[in-house]
């Protein structure tokens, strides 16, 4: 006989996951919801919302949730209701309750502090909210509509997975919130009868047939069954509708009632599943040696003559296609929609703009755009500091908005889109814009060395100086110059870059560009001298010799005429002081990239190939090397270093490059 | 589980929750080898102080068994929040209770 329960940990995983995004979408609903005309459907997802929470607390034991989010249902229970009215100091509580089941939640997964004086005032906040005033004022066309919905009978045939009782699950708590919906009655069965002897009495044999009346939806029962909707047959069937026209009676009467709801039941059951980050990852991680072994094999059969291993050769190409399948099906497990990181700004902003006396309006858009789930998690912190950077010191006051001759509302967009092989996020907003004298005057102040011929690009730049700021006042919100360094950090460890447009008085747009994976990328094989490179596909333009007519010289050394633009030359030798091949670039081939509209000319001394490269972190396993975004291994087992051609311009342009030229002088000198 | 050889009365008490029940396994099985169709048993129940799913389930298909071997146990002295939870469990169409046991 198996020992009782249970491994329910990994149970608690998933009722976490499930109950942070309940809280995310009510997050979601409150702030986008009309207190004045409330949505009678966004009024019953906010009570599902709560009372899956509830449930599941309730299943696996959470009672400090179960008993907050008991309360908070039934204050949205009577809202929904018409009971009581939906005033925005109700939905400042909702979203305060929220922010409190969070932190419970994080203290059972996390073991993180929880404030229990916290959670007992939120608990007394809302069953006093609860209570309502006399005499109050309800939304009258939600509540009608919310409460309008007819009695219906379900019968509900519950056949639990044998491990059921095992996993912890208490078939009780799941009755008493069925109980809860309405008036329920059960029989419980035995398909068959083992001999008593051959029975495991911790596994559950017993099938339910359950009645319920109820006003609530098919999908409010579901609810209750999630957690064991896994590995249990649940089949939901109306057996009496009051609420529906004759013509549905009809219908339904003549058999097609319960047939589509089992159907439906069983596509929503097969449409997804939840695999922890980890596994995928060593999925991916496997792939990616996989596609290594496959470039190796690859390049070993090169040397085999096609004719003679015309089949070898057939295989490897088949090989090389089922690989590149693989390889892009497993990436996409990894993609998430830039949603479900912009699904927190509305929150935010409300609240700020709150505490800071604004008025602004978010507008989101390209939030269909997919990242790597691994950037998702990086990049909600840097967001999170451009947009408060944006409503404290860029987004002015109603006042200062008007005598500007503005509207009193300002405005701050992020906005996602994919651009090339990159994911181009921009927080853009009409406020005051950045001030260029008060930051070189700032900058001189702290002792960086600036000028007044410096361009704008590079006046911005110095706002992610660690420790910078130019705000007058300290404010909880920023000020303090922390921030917009760690933003530079955070986005250039994801291989990215900030980059920053600003118009005194008529606001700035902050632009991060990402890599679209940290895993794979598309590249051209290039040999300088004994090295080898991958450069980006995505970043290349074209690739050609240029005659000695297009080439000039110039202060900062040489650029090419291409179709009348002139383009700077950019030795990768020169910058990885490795020995060259071709230092006259008439003896090399340029390599025209592009990165976010800037471009350079890339001498290198051969192009080598297409490749899909894995790419592997190089400060992971060494250092960060400038101008790269990692290193992969060749098919022949080599080394390569990726570049990241944004880098490597912007190495051109600044400090690096000059450095490197002042090194070169004095060598050349002892020469 | 006592067993009163002069009533059949049989006495049924303890945790019959998931974390007892493995226990009561054997019992059960002793019951119902001796068990023989000229007596009727009586269940007490009054001293059982958990159960759940697990032990209505394993009392409800020893008690199937027992009807298998032509005898019906009457159960009494089931304390009324138990025999609220059998009702809501819906298990009670495999208990037949004394005349005198109220009902939930």
């Amino acid at each position: 006989m198996t020992s009782a329960v249970t491994d329910l940990s990994r149970f608690n995983d998933t009722y976490f996951a499930e109950a942070v995004e309940h809280l995310e979408e009510m997050e979601r609903i409150l702030v986008s919801l009309d207190s004045a005309a409330p949505d009678a459907e966004e009024l019953n997802a906010l009570f599902r919302a709560a009372h899956s929470i509830k449930g599941g607390a309730g299943i696996f034991g959470f009672i400090d949730i179960m008993e907050v989010t008991h309360h908070l249902e039934s204050l949205l229970d009577r809202v929904r209701n018409g009971e009581l009215a939906l005033a925005p100091d109700r939905i400042d509580l909702f979203l305060a309750a929220a922010d409190v089941i969070a932190m419970q939640i994080a203290g059972h997964r996390d073991g993180a502090a929880v404030d229990l004086a916290a959670v007992a005032d939120m608990t007394d906040r809302l069953a006093a909210a609860a209570e309502g005033s006399p005499g109050e004022a309800v939304a009258p066309a939600a509540a009608a509509e919310a409460s309008s919905g007819g009695r219906r009978r379900y019968e509900i045939i519950f056949r639990p997975g044998r491990d059921i009782l095992r996993r912890g699950i208490r078939i009780e708590s799941l009755f008493a919130e069925l109980e809860e919906l309405g008036e329920l009655s059960a029989t419980a069965d035995f398909p068959e009868v083992p001999p008593l002897d051959a029975i495991d009495p911790e596994e559950c044999v017993a099938v339910w047939t359950i009645t319920l009346d109820t006003t609530a939806s098919e999908a409010e029962i579901r609810d209750i069954f999630e957690f064991v909707s896994d590995d249990s047959d649940i089949v939901v069937a109306i057996i009496d509708d009051a609420s529906a026209p004759a013509a549905s009676c009809c219908a339904a009467d003549s058999g097609g009632g319960a047939a589509p709801t089992a159907a439906a039941a069983g596509e929503r059951g097969d449409a997804s599943v939840r695999v922890s980050v980890a596994k995928v990852d060593q999925l991916l991680n496997q792939v990616g040696e996989l596609v290594i072994t496959q470039a190796m094999l690859a390049q070993a059969a090169d040397a085999l003559d096609p004719v003679v291993f015309e089949r070898l050769h057939r295989g490897l190409v088949q090989l090389e296609r089922n690989t590149r399948a693989l390889q892009e099906g497993v990436m996409t497990i990894r993609l998430v929609p830039i949603s479900t990181v912009f699904s927190r700004f509305p929150r935010l902003v409300r609240d700020l703009a709150g505490k800071l006396g604004k008025r602004v309006t978010l507008r989101l858009s390209g939030e269909g755009t997919e990242l790597d789930r691994g950037l998702i998690e990086k990049i909600t912190d840097p967001l999170a500091h451009l947009v408060r950077n944006s409503l404290d010191h860029g987004i002015e006051t109603p006042e200062a908005r008007i005598a500007a001759g503005k509207e009193p509302d300002g405005t701050i967009t992020l906005r996602a889109s994919q651009v090339g092989g990159r994911i181009v996020i921009e927080v853009v907003d009409d406020g005051a814009g950045l001030r260029r004298d008060k930051i070189l005057r700032t900058a001189r102040d702290r002792g960086l060395a600036v000028s007044d011929d410096m361009s704008d690009e590079e006046v911005w730049q110095l706002i992610f100086a660690p420790g910078f700021s130019t705000a007058d006042t300290v404010t909880d919100v920023s000020g303090r110059g922390v921030g917009m360094d760690v933003v530079m950090k955070n986005v250039q460890a994801m291989g990215g870059r900030v980059q920053v447009h600003s118009e005194e008085g008529a606001g700035s747009r902050f632009v991060l560009s990402l890599p679209l994976t940290l895993a794979i990328v598309d590249g051209l094989s290039i040999g300088v001298g004994d090295e080898r490179f991958i450069i980006p596909l995505a970043a290349i333009v074209e690739s050609f010799q240029p005659a000695r007519a297009d080439l000039k010289t110039v202060q900062r050394g040489t650029v090419v005429n291409v179709r009348g633009d002139y383009i700077p030359v950019i030795p990768l030798h020169e910058m990885f002081d490795v020995p060259a091949d071709a230092v006259d670039p008439t003896e090399g081939v340029l390599v025209l990239v592009d990165a976010e509209g800037e471009r350079g000319a890339l001498l290198v001394g051969e192009l080598l190939g297409q490749h899909q490269v894995v790419i592997k972190s190089l400060e992971e396993n060494y250092r960060k090397v400038p101008g790269t975004a990692g290193a992969t291994i060749m098919g022949d087992g080599r080394v390569a270093l990726i570049l990241d051609v944004g880098e490597v311009l912007q190495w051109n342009k600044g400090e690096g490059r000059k450095a490197k030229a002042e090194r070169k002088g004095p060598a050349m000198e002892a020469q | 589980m006592q067993h009163d050889d002069e009533t059949r009365e049989i006495r049924i008490g303890g945790d019959w929750s998931i974390f007892g029940i493995a226990q009561k396994m054997p019992l059960l099985l002793d019951q119902l080898k001796n068990m023989a169709s000229s007596v009727r048993p009586v269940v007490d129940l009054a001293e059982v102080e958990e159960i759940d799913v697990t032990g209505w389930q394993l009392l409800a298909l020893w008690l199937r068994h027992c009807r298998l071997l032509g005898v019906e146990p009457l159960i009494v002295n089931l304390r009324a929040d138990l025999r609220a939870r059998l009702d809501r469990l819906g298990f009670t169409a495999d208990f037949r209770f004394a005349e005198s046991e109220p009902a939930a």
